[in-house]
């Protein structure tokens, strides 16, 4: 009778060693990353916040097509530079069910307006003036790219300008798979 | 009676790390060394009542035997736990904790600011909580609160009324209105919240000092005051502009160096993360300890009643 109690306890307190141990010692996620490439693979948040058209629109409006959500500023002279090959993008791939979505940080219609007239652009663009687009998409500068799929899936994120042809190879395999 | 002491103490030791939670005390070695000495007095009570093991003390070694349960969990979170962290970030951000291994979402609702909100904890596993204003929620060996900071949500305008973009490009949320004021700094013999924003299409930094309305009340003598924000705007050379220094108060605008800028000051949840006892040993040692004391009291109170009444059935066949 006595063993039992003594090997009991002993395998009692054996266990709960190894519980407290497995509990405390185990270590996290750490390498995590930060900035919008961190983002891949988590839900794509959606706000709804006047176009600069007029109408109220969200990124979930564009479910469905593979979505290019650039952010922008017109005081961001790499925003200017990248702006005009983000509009070619849309041109080249408007019909292969891709979508370039602008979103401007922060600044009034006014502004946006009159910058997007002025580097002809014609794709939508969202007016996010509370910078809730900025901040959940965690950008690290402008301008910064995210590429959410039809399901809204957030697939890859680009902090800093893109050049055409970046944005060509990171959007055509997306659009093999979705237009199969 | 000595056990039921010890064990009481270490229990209470133990216990005090959920009801206090946080306090850098747990993490030390005084309290890992109490701890230490009162497990050690315990385990050394059990051995000797399992090698008497008589039917009287079965009661006691459960006592014991819970209590280094409870002592053990305590032990652990205090020795093997990580220091307690406080996470503040801006609305909408997620960051990634590594004790408890997961991520904390902070909610982005601009309107949620006004009112207590709940910051989600999605553990590695895919195990989530929500984590309220004003309660403590346990994650494994781990225990969140959420504590209400004041944060200043701002806005820039250029002078025709157009609104600009703000930036934090000193904080991990570049594109958050939201200043968090996680710096403090030293301004006439006041330690105040501090921080900074930039205005880019001005070319404007504008440092910002949080007065919370106590602190305003306190220094203008009134009875009540409500917080405000002192701004000072610099050129992108870092130099002060002509007189723009100006307190703005919560819900107001005001036009310094060249911009209208504006605040409103509320609450927004930090989240407090401490090591604690793990939660399922702490129940399983508790009821232990308390089946043991149970058992312990019934024991003492019906077997002697027993006694007796066998003593008499004994005594009557003796008669007969």
């Amino acid at each position: 009778m006595r063993n039992i109690w003594a090997v009991g306890g002993f395998a009692l307190g054996a266990l709960i060693l190894i519980v407290l141990a497995a509990v405390y010692l185990r270590s996290g996620p750490s390498a995590q990353g930060v900035g919008p490439a961190a983002l891949a693979g988590s839900h794509a948040q959606s706000f709804t916040v006047p176009e600069i058209s007029g109408r109220v629109a969200s990124l979930d409006d564009f479910r469905g097509r593979l979505v290019v959500l650039n952010l922008w500023a017109s005081w961001c002279p790499p925003c200017r530079a990248e702006l005009p090959d983000l509009e070619r993008l849309y041109d080249a791939f408007r019909g292969r069910n891709l979508v370039v979505v602008g979103v401007n940080e922060g600044e009034s219609l006014e502004r946006a307006r009159a910058f997007a007239g002025a580097l002809r652009l014609h794709f939508p663009i969202l007016l996010d003036e509370n910078q809730s687009y900025g901040r959940v998409y965690a950008a690290l500068g402008l301008p910064t790219t995210i590429i959410v799929d039809a399901r809204g899936t957030v697939v890859r994120g680009f902090d800093g300008a893109l050049t055409f042809d970046q944005m060509k190879a990171a959007v055509r395999p997306l659009l093999v798979n979705l237009n199969r | 009676m000595t056990i039921v002491l010890l064990a009481c103490i270490c229990l209470i030791a133990v216990v005090v790390q959920d009801a206090f939670p946080g306090l850098a005390w747990y993490h030390t070695g005084s309290y890992a060394l109490l701890l230490f000495v009162l497990c050690a007095l315990l385990a050394w009570r059990l051995q000797k009542l399992l090698r008497v093991s008589s039917a009287r003390d079965r009661p006691l070694s459960l006592v014991t035997a819970g209590a280094l349960i409870v002592g053990a969990a305590g032990l652990a979170s205090g020795l093997l736990g990580p220091d307690t962290q406080t996470y503040v970030s801006a609305p909408g951000a997620n960051v990634a904790i590594s004790e408890p291994a997961g991520m904390l979402q902070f909610p982005i609702d601009p309107t949620a600011l006004q009112r207590p909100v709940a910051v989600r904890f999605e553990g590695a596993g895919g195990h989530a909580i929500a984590v309220p204003a004003k309660a403590r929620r346990y994650f494994g060996g781990f225990v969140m609160w959420s504590v209400a900071r004041e944060v200043a949500v701002v806005s820039a305008e250029d002078l025709r009324g157009r609104r600009l973009t703000i930036t934090q490009p000193s904080n991990p949320s570049f594109l958050s209105p939201v200043l968090l004021f996680v710096q403090r700094s030293q301004i006439g013999g006041r330690t105040l919240p501090v921080d900074s924003f930039s205005i880019p299409a001005m070319q404007r930094t504008v440092k910002a000092v949080l007065f919370s309305g106590p602190v305003l009340a306190q220094m203008r003598d009134a009875r009540a005051h409500l917080p405000a924000v002192l701004v000072a705007v610099e050129d992108d050379r870092g130099h002060l502009l002509p007189g723009a220094i100006r307190l703005i108060p919560t819900h107001a605008h005001a036009a310094v160096g060249g911009v209208i800028i504006g605040d409103t000051i509320l609450g927004y949840p930090q989240i407090v993360v401490a090591a604690a006892p793990y939660l399922p040993l702490l129940v399983l040692g508790i009821a232990v300890l308390v089946a043991g004391l149970i058992w312990r009291i019934a024991f003492q109170k019906f077997v002697p009643l027993v006694n007796r009444k066998r003593s008499i059935l004994t005594a009557g066949t003796t008669v007969e």
